[in-house]
């Protein structure tokens, strides 16, 4: 057999993946019932760790997506990358010579011909300077666009957020308690009609009957008319979104128009992730009412209706919500395909014009840039909904 | 068999069924029910007029009508099938098993590593497709022009170059022949696969039949293979199937609005938009133009999304089934008799995990297999796989009482090793005895 120190050896042979961790763990949980106190962490509310803990994330993912953006534009030859850099006074008229004496000053002071991490240094060093390229396509720098065009971005998913989360929950949970009955039923013809029509087609179907034949809902942001008045100096542009600016403006009639034109957008965007959060919701409420909780609240002569809204819904709440977090990207190319489709002037609007063919790295690298930033915010905000609606969560004792 | 006939005994499912096989022999027999005119081969073929910039309705040359400037409908929708079957299934199975192999891979290494996996995942997460597409056919245009090249996003031919030293190298075979959306959306749809099969195999890890396999000396891989993979494979099917109809979908939103990918049906829609919005007003009266290519696009997408529920009735029911049923049969199973003949723990556990292996060796020794599996070690001289046994034992708390005579009997054999001691330590503790439990620990950290 082996002697002392050897003898130690083996025994981590089979444990190599994460036995050790495991046994660690045991070992502490048992010292833990043998009286032996682990130090707790200082004493903060654990919904404010919670929230730490979740921005926390964004950095990291931030991080790790831009170096594996950085590592897809790595693939490209040294010339092709000096177009992230180049300068918005380039002269009319270039010969190739004078082209290429401007290349090659970009590629040594940004140090493109050097390895990886000194570019990647240099490109995120380039970022805080905040103008994230020329882009020719747009003919500006591409972060003073991407933000001018945010709020129009911003008011459409916040109206789709606020109009299909609650709608989500809502017909989720009443489908789910009466299982079968006829809300069940007609809820889910209703959500497998709507996951199984492309928001595409479906906005064609909402603008061939209620822009071209109606004429109720318009495509855009705001009737042409008062597309002049906004641009004038009359009205006092606050936040960007036509909706809250025509409220402090005291103008209820451009507020009229602006919702026109958004309930097409929000309609086609909330249909759809409806129907998803609808039926995760109405999944983990299925066989609830059969769980202890439930029938001990109603033996204590609790109203139903009280039973199901304090009770049972906020336990289900946890996996909808994750479940939304989940599929915030799909929400985030959602809005961009309906502001597209519905031509509204958004952040997408920043993309489209290069899509035909002329070179524009710094309008597609910049883009998918603000588009992560954008959709970790939306996946923290979610986080915090859930966790100021989940006790379990709010209260550390639920690790989600 | 009775899954089979389950598995029938729901229209959606016939449906779904019928309607994917159809899409596949529509697929597969295309060149037989329109085939491409060599003149310009694809799948849109000219059989009208060029220049009639309105959708001619059916009649004898194309009898599902034309789009503008005459293009068949019927040959673009029986060639878009083969296009979406294509599309769909190539990036599925490309993102399939590659998610699945990174979530094993993460699961099982666990703790700081796996921890580490999950968060790259995680980030992935945060990426839109949109975005990826849009990225990816960006390095692809700022490379070419880089060599030299020009972009055509219109014409057949995607791109050219002026400079005749770059034709017919590694580089331009490589920009023609992958699809700039096709791996955008192989790059940024793997994740739900990998989380999924994480969890699954978190959970699995603490399974007997993996432990014992472990225990055994199974290697990383074999346990990935022969355990972790057929166990996650269920769950992983339903989002797969699930993904076909999405991902063509995806493509053909994306071809509807021009963000690049060539979806035939999305094209058939984009060349049709105007005249269905504008001087028809009624959505219906160039149907021919709107109504095949909708229809195609949500009826795929309906199949996959029926097909993706009927496999998670079939398949992940029984897969929870299994594991509860053998949770609670533990309990009652092993003291009984039968125990001896065969290990009734895990011959009835999941379907096809138990390797052969395992089997062999529990089958020598008494009544729990792992304690089997503990002796036959010591036996062997093998004392690192023995005590290891041993702690999974104390783990689950299993017939604390053999342990704890055997580590006496270890003890005295081998008096100076401080894992033997320690791990005495532990059954002690387990059995209660905090008081012996804390001088075999101190024992063995005198020895180390």
């Amino acid at each position: 057999m082996t002697g002392d120190g050897s003898g130690f050896s083996m025994t981590i042979v089979p444990h190599a993946f994460g036995g050790m961790s495991a046994l660690y763990l045991n070992l502490c949980l048992r010292a833990n019932s043998l009286g032996v106190k682990s130090k707790r962490s200082p004493s903060m509310p654990p919904f404010l760790q919670f929230v730490i803990r979740r921005f926390l994330v964004i950095p990291i993912s931030l991080l790790v997506i831009t170096m594996l953006l950085y590592g897809g534009v790595m693939l490209t030859p040294p010339e092709a990358r000096a177009t992230l850099y180049m300068p918005d006074n380039m002269p009319p008229r270039l010969t190739d010579k004078q082209y290429k004496q401007i290349e090659e000053k970009i590629i040594r002071s940004y140090h493109l011909r050097d390895p990886y991490p000194i570019q990647y240094f240099f490109w995120v060093r380039s970022l805080f300077e905040g103008t994230w390229g020329y882009s020719p396509s747009l003919n500006e720098y591409v972060l003073p666009s991407l933000l001018r065009r945010t709020p129009a971005t911003l008011e459409l998913a916040f109206y789709s957020l606020s109009v299909l989360i609650p709608l989500g929950l809502v017909s989720g949970v009443t489908a789910g308690w009466r299982r079968s009955g006829t809300f069940d039923r007609g809820f889910r013809l209703l959500a497998f009609l709507s996951t199984s029509t492309p928001p595409f087609i479906l906005a064609i179907i909402l603008l061939s009957i209620f822009y071209i034949n109606l004429n109720w809902f318009a495509p855009g942001r705001i009737d042409m008319g008062y597309r002049f008045e906004i641009s004038d100096g009359a009205f006092v542009s606050f936040t960007g979104m036509l909706t809250i600016d025509s409220l402090l403006n005291g103008r209820p009639d451009i507020l009229g128009s602006a919702v026109r034109h958004l309930v097409m957008p929000v309609f086609t965007l909330s249909i759809y992730h409806w129907a998803t959060l609808g039926r995760v919701t109405r999944v983990s409420i299925l066989g609830e009412e059969k769980k202890e909780y439930v029938i001990a609240a109603k033996a204590r002569g609790i109203v139903e209706r009280k039973v199901v809204w304090k009770h049972v819904f906020r336990n289900t709440l946890t996996p909808s919500l994750t479940s939304m977090t989940l599929s915030a990207t799909s929400i985030v190319t959602g809005v961009f395909v309906a502001e597209i489709i519905f031509d509204i002037k958004g952040i997408s609007g920043v993309i489209v014009r290069s899509m035909s063919g002329i070179p524009d790295a710094p309008a597609a690298l910049g883009f998918a840039v603000y588009s992560v930033i954008m959709v970790l915010l939306l996946m923290f905000f979610l986080d915090v909904a859930q966790a100021i609606l989940d006790p379990r969560v709010r209260e550390g004792v639920l690790k989600t | 068999m009775s899954r089979t006939r389950a598995f029938f005994s729901h229209w959606q499912n016939w449906l779904s069924v019928i309607l994917i096989l159809g899409f596949f022999f529509v697929a597969i027999a295309a060149p037989f029910l329109s085939p491409h005119n060599p003149k310009n081969p694809g799948p849109f073929m000219r059989v009208g007029n060029a220049f009639e910039a309105s959708p001619v309705p059916p009649d004898e040359k194309a009898f599902l009508g034309q789009l503008p400037f005459g293009i068949d409908v019927f040959h673009a929708l029986v060639w878009g099938s083969r296009d979406a079957l294509q599309f769909g299934l190539i990036v599925t199975i490309t993102t399939s098993l590659f998610g699945i192999l990174y979530g094993s891979v993460s699961g099982l290494a666990g703790g700081r590593l796996g921890g580490l996996l999950l968060r790259i995942a995680d980030s992935f997460l945060a990426f839109p497709p949109i975005a990826g597409v849009v990225f990816i056919q960006q390095l692809f245009i700022t490379t070419i022009f880089a060599l030299g090249g020009f972009y055509h996003a219109s014409s057949g031919e995607v791109f050219s170059f002026t400079d005749t030293s770059v034709s017919g190298t590694l580089i331009q075979s490589l920009l023609e022949r992958v699809n700039p959306l096709m791996l955008s959306l192989i790059l940024f749809s793997w994740m739900p696969y990998a989380r999924l099969v994480h969890s699954i195999v978190l959970t699995l890890k603490q399974t007997e039949f993996v432990q014992a396999s472990r225990a055994l000396g199974g290697t990383f891989f074999w346990i990935i293979r022969k355990h972790l993979l057929r166990n996650s494979t269920g769950p992983a099917l339903v989002l797969a199937a699930r993904d076909v109809g999405g991902v063509v979908l995806l493509q053909a939103t994306f071809t509807f609005i021009n963000i690049g990918g060539d979806s035939v049906w999305g094209t058939m829609l984009a060349q049709g938009r105007n005249w269905i919005l504008g001087p028809g007003g009624n959505l219906l009266t160039y149907w021919w133009a709107f109504l095949p290519p909708t229809l195609a696009v949500m009826s795929f997408g309906i199949a996959w999304n029926l097909f993706g529920d009927s496999l998670n009735d079939m398949l992940v029911p029984a897969f929870r089934y299994t594991f509860r049923a053998r949770k609670s049969r533990k309990e009652e199973v092993q003291p009984s008799p039968e125990a001896e003949s065969a290990p009734p723990v895990l011959t009835s556990a999941a379907p096809a995990v138990v390797s052969s292996q395992v089997r062999k060796a529990v089958s020598s020794d008494g009544a729990d297999p792992v304690l089997g599996m503990a002796r036959a070690g010591v036996s062997r001289g093998d004392l690192a796989r023995a005590l290891y046994a041993y702690e999974h034992l104390i783990r689950h708390n299993r017939s604390i009482e053999d342990v704890l005579l055997d580590l006496a009997r270890l003890v005295k054999k081998f008096p100076r090793d401080p894992q033997v001691w320690r791990t005495l330590g532990d059954a002690l503790a387990c059995a209660g005895d905090a008081e012996h439990a804390a001088q075999s620990y101190d024992q063995a950290r005198k020895l180390m």
